[in-house]
């Protein structure tokens, strides 16, 4: 797993745990991640999890899967205790503003 | 009018020298590209260019071989300012697109395109035959690019700070920097249509104010953005905190 990227690793346990297929699954994690201001190509771990934990949810509930709350838990636990490759290529844009000026 | 209109242009003109300035040493720390690009940008471009070409243009009593050659280098600051911000603005977002290589090419063949037919037409004394009635283009098509991608990314930046995934001030910088470019656009659209009339916008009865407005408006989103006194810091964090 230490090559997959966040968003297929959260894909993958989607499929898994819950009754949507590939398509779908990958469709959820999409929106949620839109609404986060993020997206697949350069989300990290640490971000997809709170997407998981904070966002996922209700996307899930608004497709009628059961117990979102559990499966959304049980995978944010699988991304804290996994490596996954870093996603993107070079520093983040806010990475570069933040050396920018003074904070 | 005309000492509103130096005035906004002389701010605007003081601050890019500083930050650039500024942005050159952290970049020659750093060692790192983006800071060398933008601070290339702003100090050759706004900083040094403009100036020195409108010395050029509007200073009476220069001897014609001077004034050319103030025109000449005043000109090919603008070129390289020109480039390098453009290059900014494709490393910090579009490095991997294909388009975005094509428009950095672009820029950057008409520039040189637009510098090198002036050269050997001889006439950079005014610049008048390719270089000013065509280079607002690339810097337009420079800027305006970079308040889109900035205004974008700060729409996307203002979503993760509900999560607290961004930084409030790195997300305000995005904003300021945006519409700080934004007003540098409009000048210089406004300042290029007043070239193509004939008219002098630091005299115009209507440009001098316009420029001054535009001038101070753009001076003090950039140094908020890029010299930030640490009380507005912490009002954009509390306000931030307080939206939480």
């Amino acid at each position: 797993m230490a090559d997959a990227s966040a968003f297929d690793f959260v894909c993958g346990h989607l499929e898994q745990r819950t009754t949507l297929n590939r398509l779908e699954a990958r469709g959820t994690v999409r929106l949620a991640l839109k609404a986060a201001g993020l997206d697949a190509a350069h989300v990290t771990p640490a971000q997809m999890r709170t997407v998981v934990e904070k966002i996922l949810p209700g996307e899930l509930r608004n497709r009628a899967v059961e117990g979102p709350e559990r499966h959304c838990t049980a995978i944010a636990a699988l991304l804290a205790s996994t490596q996954l490759a870093e996603s993107g290529s070079g520093e983040s844009p806010e990475a570069i503003f933040a050396r920018l000026a003074t904070s | 009018m005309q000492v509103l209109a130096q005035l906004g242009g002389g701010a605007f003109t003081l601050v890019c020298l500083l930050i650039g300035l500024r942005l050159l040493l952290l970049s020659a720390r750093t060692r790192h590209l983006p800071e060398l690009l933008v601070g290339a940008g702003l100090f050759l471009m706004a900083g040094v260019g403009y100036p020195l070409s409108s010395i050029a243009r509007q200073v009476p009593g220069l001897a014609p071989e001077t004034r050319a050659a103030l025109g000449c280098l005043g000109a090919l600051f603008v070129l390289i300012g020109v480039v390098a911000n453009t290059a900014f603005i494709w490393l910090l977002f579009r490095r991997d697109t294909g388009w975005a290589h094509a428009l950095l090419a672009g820029v950057t063949l008409l520039g040189v395109g637009l510098f090198a037919a002036e050269s050997v037409a001889g006439s950079w004394a005014t610049g008048s035959e390719f270089y000013w009635p065509w280079i607002p283009i690339t810097i337009s098509v420079s800027m305006g690019w970079g308040f889109i991608e900035c205004a974008r990314y700060h729409g996307l930046l203002r979503r993760r700070l509900r999560l607290a995934l961004a930084d409030p001030v790195v997300t305000d910088r995005f904003r300021l920097y945006a519409v700080g470019t934004l007003l540098g656009l409009v000048t210089n659209t406004v300042g290029w249509i007043f070239w193509w009339r004939g008219l002098e916008m630091l005299t115009d009865p209507v440009g001098a104010p316009l420029l001054g407005v535009l001038g101070a408006g753009s001076a003090i989103f950039m140094w908020l953005a890029f010299l930030p006194p640490q009380a507005y810091l912490a009002r954009v964090r509390a306000r931030a905190a307080g939206a939480m």
